[in-house]
């Protein structure tokens, strides 16, 4: 069987697909909820609080928070996939454990993870795109360009597989599945109001920025938003790189750490 | 015998976790196209064992190999070669029975309609066939562990691994699934099975070993390990509630006079030997006694022996 790095990319296909038939046999209830918040948050905070806010980063606010509501829908679908679900695969399901005890081996399933929350993250990237740029034409703006449309689940690829290996990483932590609370109330919702998402880095004091620029949402939101106003990777040479290189080493430590939990 | 007609072989097999010693320096060797038995008490190294052959848990030191391949640098062929009942449930509960099937065969590199083929046969063999479109979550206890067992059917695997097959199932069912071990073992495979059913074991294997605390205590067929461990005969006294335990303690100093093995546990003492006889006659009308069982000795006594912890502490 053909390896890269001990890990046999038809073994991982196969427990992708395992993930993909299980999403499909009830997606008519996956595809709309991770559509909803976000969606909420546009309309909400884009046109409500917008109507209070002439500019915002020199943009309307609407066209300000599109961008940062696709980066926004990106990490949780990898996140999501790769702490809640992952876990519930690993500990309540035995997913993880039925499928080593077959050819694949545990560094092909939790590849397969990763590989499956980057998806649902192209997923969500995609659905949004679509969703933000039907609402832009109802009230005639153009929230998202064309160029910027076509990059965002390419764009998604890397950015969802940076959030999978956090998410795995402390999916090998947790004890038990409330567990997950705490990174979500320490981490996520921070990240959610200091990356530059719904107020613009250069509003903020500077310790704060220098804070955001840690952050990799802020990366993310960033890159979204150079892509949603026409000027692609353009002068976001830091932020590309900031997480090409995180997310190897995410990605290695999260299966490095999760293996331990199936092979003991 | 050659090295070929060898399915399992350890060597100086170790498994610690921490300062726990799960398998404590295990030699074995299992004869290709027969049905071993592995026993031993609740926390003895058996599924450990399991694990390590599948390569889900890495060896401590000493070798283990399957049909002469290194577990660890060969797992994945090891795997494809070997099917594993697993002691839990882990089926796919957002699947039916039959896509569950369908969709481990994938693994195995068995597509389309081929492994539908597969899938539908192994449900008849399991009497699940009914229940084929039936969503796992809606299925009873045993009907999951049947299915878990035509699972592990899923490839033809060379050596079956069972990992307590036929706990929770009905007697029916459990009937079923020894029928199946023994066809399959009769088709010229190699099949592991723990259990805690010595009536089981004692039906299905033609070779054991019973391990406690990581060791290997007697290895044999059941027939010889009963003969050489307890004899032929065995004689319970089994107490009744009030003032049946000073009786028995009676009972008890008597037979180690007599110099017989003998296995106290809970309400009762069981004794082997053909000198226990006048002791049987002796306690049959004592009213604390509630009642003298003569019986022929079995694999479960041989088990007592060798494992009851009540006399070892
Ligand atoms: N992953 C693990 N980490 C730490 N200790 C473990 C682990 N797996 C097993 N053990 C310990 O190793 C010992 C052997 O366990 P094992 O599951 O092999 O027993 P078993 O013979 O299968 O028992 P049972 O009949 O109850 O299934 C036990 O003391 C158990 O607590
Ligand atoms: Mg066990």
């Amino acid at each position: 069987m053909k390896e890269i790095f001990g890990v046999s990319p038809v073994m991982v296909h196969m427990v992708w697909r395992r993930h993909l038939d299980v999403w499909l046999r009830t997606w008519k209830t996956n595809l709309l909820p991770p559509l909803v918040e976000p969606m909420l948050y546009l309309l909400g905070f884009g046109f409500g609080v917008g109507a209070y806010i002439n500019q915002m980063g020199g943009v309307s606010y609407v066209e300000f928070i599109a961008p940062s509501i696709l980066a926004i829908s990106m990490m949780f679908g990898a996140f999501f996939e790769a702490t809640y679900s992952a876990f519930v695969r690993m500990y309540y399901q035995k997913t993880w454990q039925a499928i080593a005890a077959t050819p694949a081996s545990a560094n092909d399933v939790l590849v397969a993870e990763l590989v499956w929350a980057t998806t649902k993250s192209v997923v969500n990237a995609t659905m949004m795109t679509a969703a933000i740029t039907f609402v832009g034409y109802l009230v005639n703006m153009q929230l998202v360009s064309f160029s910027g449309a076509i990059m965002m689940p390419i764009v998604a690829v890397p950015i969802g597989m940076m959030f999978a290996g956090m998410g795995l990483i402390l999916t090998s932590h947790t004890p038990s599945i409330d567990w997950f609370n705490i990174p979500f109330f320490l981490l996520i919702n921070p990240m959610f109001i200091l990356a530059g998402t719904f107020f613009p880095l250069s509003e903020f004091p500077v310790v704060a920025q220098n804070i955001a620029y840690c952050l990799p949402l802020t990366h993310a939101a960033l890159i979204t938003r150079s892509l949603a106003y026409g000027d692609g990777l353009n002068g976001m040479f830091y932020s590309v790189a900031y997480i090409l290189i995180l997310m190897p080493v995410v990605v290695f430590v999260g299966i490095t750490r999760c293996r331990k939990r199936i092979v003991s | 015998m050659s090295e070929s007609s060898i399915a399992i072989s350890a060597r100086g097999l170790r498994k610690h976790f921490g300062d726990l010693v799960a398998v404590d320096g295990i030699d074995l060797d299992v004869e290709q196209g027969i049905c071993f038995g592995l026993l031993g008490p609740n926390g003895a190294g058996k599924t450990t064992m399991i694990r390590m052959l599948q390569a889900s848990s890495p060896l401590t030191s000493g070798s283990l190999e399957v049909f002469g391949m290194d577990v660890e640098k060969q797992s994945r062929e090891v795997r494809s070669r070997i099917g594993v009942i697993p002691q839990e449930d882990n089926l796919d509960p957002d699947f039916s029975s039959m896509f569950n099937l369908i969709v481990y065969a994938r693994y195995f590199g068995i597509h389309g309609t081929e492994a539908k083929k597969k899938a539908s046969d192994l449900l008849e063999l399991v009497g699940l066939t009914e229940k084929a479109n039936e969503k796992i979550t809606n299925l009873s206890g045993g009907m999951k562990r049947r299915l878990i067992v035509a699972r592990g059917l899923i490839n033809n695997p060379d050596l079956l691994i069972l990992d307590e097959p036929t706990t929770g199932l009905d007697p029916q069912a459990r009937h079923r699934v020894w029928d199946q071990i023994r066809s399959y073992r009769r088709s010229g495979n190699t099949i592991l099975l723990t259990t805690h059913y010595m009536d089981e074991a004692e039906l299905l294997c033609d070779d054991l070993a019973i391990v406690d605390g990581g060791k290997i205590l007697v290895r044999g067929s059941p027939k010889d390990l009963i003969l050489s461990t307890v004899g032929k005969e065995a004689v319970e006294f089994l107490a009744s509630y009030e003032d049946g335990g000073a009786t028995l303690d009676r009972i008890q100093i008597l037979i180690e006079d007599l110099g017989a093995k003998f296995s106290r546990i809970a309400d009762r003492i069981i004794a082997y030997g053909s000198g226990i006889h006048d002791l049987a006659d002796e306690f049959e009308t004592d009213i604390s006694i509630q009642d003298v069982i003569r019986r022929r000795a079995t694999l479960e006594d041989v088990f007592l022996q060798l494992t009851g912890r009540q006399l070892r502490e």
